[in-house]
């Protein structure tokens, strides 16, 4: 058997085998029936991913940053991909579009359920809040009273932000734990978008 | 006289309640409720006072009181070098171990409980589940202990009524797995600190 010819059957039972196989990363990324990924794993690497970051930095503030960072990434391909599923051809740039999306696409292609609210700060015009009654990759997580401060959630801010950029509304995207009855993790993820995005926003909105 | 009285006070009877046959049947009928309800009130006042203090509203409150001694007084987790983990004590009517005693009784059943896997006759059981120490029983109290496949102990002090609680301390496993495996902030081996662990095991303790 020639080298060729070697090559040609193993690339024929490589074929076969993607064919056959169930794993989550062979699968067509378009894909529309969405497969979900264990919880427990996902608690597993995220609380991994605290421990490994927390190892590097000197206060709460930077782990914060780190998360967001890590977010960050997620967020650029989370956007690419919710694009390509929902078949969307045009990316949103005003604010308020750019929110909903977030708030329902996203929201559903990372967890599974819509954002519990979307709303706009009375005190800051350029001040928009989206609230998560029980964030999932919260769920195990109790911060320790030493880093009451500390917000798990800049992971998901992390992720908003990137999106946020990507959409040329820049922003800085904090998270933050308000309990409320029977909802101690309750997140608020705050969004304080850049000068001139909301000047943008205000000329475009006396253009029309 | 006193004929001519009641000769008229017959005859203003008569005139006035007997002569029309509707009215007659109105007044018996009135005065068959009136009467009930004057029997009914008066021999309630009279059982109640001649019953007081034994009736089930009375004595409703003791009975939950009583209630509340069946159940779960206490949970311990030992790690797999002997070393108390978590410990809580759920009912405030006994006597508490201090923190240091409590150390020494974990410290102590570990090495009881190793024994006791050692001097067992005849079959070996493979499963570290059915191995070593299963139940204390004392007069007052019994004391169930659970070992997991990689030696950590979950042990649950009850009352007497309680006779297999393997399903509750298969639970309190289920709880430490989640809730404190799965913490970024929990160390191994190390005692567990986390408030979500603490409220999902009071809700269970609560429940039995």
């Amino acid at each position: 058997m020639t080298s060729q010819q070697q090559v040609q059957s193993l690339l024929k039972l490589d074929t076969k085998a993607s064919k056959r196989s169930t794993l989550l990363l062979e699968q067509p990324v378009t894909r529309q029936r969405r497969d979900k990924v264990g919880l427990s794993s996902f608690a597993f690497l995220f609380a991994e991913m605290i421990r490994y970051s927390q190892n590097r930095v000197l206060g709460i503030q930077d782990l914060e940053a780190k998360l967001n960072e890590l977010g960050q990434r997620v967020g650029v391909r989370v956007l690419e991909l919710t694009m390509s599923r929902e078949k969307i051809v045009r990316r949103e740039t005003r604010v308020l579009q750019m929110l909903v999306y977030i708030n329902s696409v996203v929201w559903r292609a990372l967890f599974d359920k819509q954002a519990d609210s979307l709303e706009r700060s009375t005190e800051n015009e350029d001040e928009y809040m989206i609230t998560d009654n029980e964030p999932a990759i919260l769920k195990y997580i109790s911060v320790p009273r030493e880093m009451a401060s500390f917000s798990p959630g800049a992971f998901v801010s992390g992720v908003v932000e990137a999106i946020a950029s990507c959409c040329q509304c820049p922003a800085r995207v904090t998270s933050h734990v308000v309990p409320a009855e029977g909802m101690p993790l309750r997140t608020v993820i705050l969004l304080k978008f850049d000068k001139e995005v909301m000047e943008r926003e205000k000329r475009l909105e006396s253009g029309k | 006289m006193v004929s001519s009285f009641a000769k008229s006070f017959g005859s203003v009877l008569y005139r006035n309640f007997f002569k029309k046959e509707s009215t007659y049947f109105t007044t018996v009928v009135l005065s068959g409720v009136a009467f009930s309800l004057t029997f009914n009130t008066m021999f309630e006042k009279y059982w109640n006072k001649k019953t007081a203090g034994l009736k089930w509203e009375d004595i409703k409150d003791r009975r939950s009181i009583k209630r509340q001694e069946e159940m779960i007084h206490s949970v311990f987790i030992i790690n797999r070098s002997g070393g108390l983990i978590y410990s809580k004590n759920y009912n405030t009517h006994i006597a508490q171990l201090s923190s240091n005693e409590a150390l020494i009784f974990a410290g102590t059943f570990h090495g009881i409980h190793a024994l006791a896997t050692r001097i067992a006759p005849g079959g070996r059981s493979t499963s570290a589940r059915d191995m070593g120490i299963q139940t204390i029983d004392t007069k007052n109290f019994r004391l169930h202990c659970f070992q997991t496949p990689t030696g950590i102990k979950f042990i649950a002090v009850t009352d007497l009524l309680h006779t297999k609680l393997t399903d509750v301390l298969n639970r309190i496993y289920e709880l430490y797995s989640d809730y404190a495996l799965k913490n970024p902030f929990y160390n191994l081996e190390m005692p567990v600190r986390s408030d979500m662990f603490d409220t999902k095991l009071l809700q269970l303790v609560q429940a039995h």
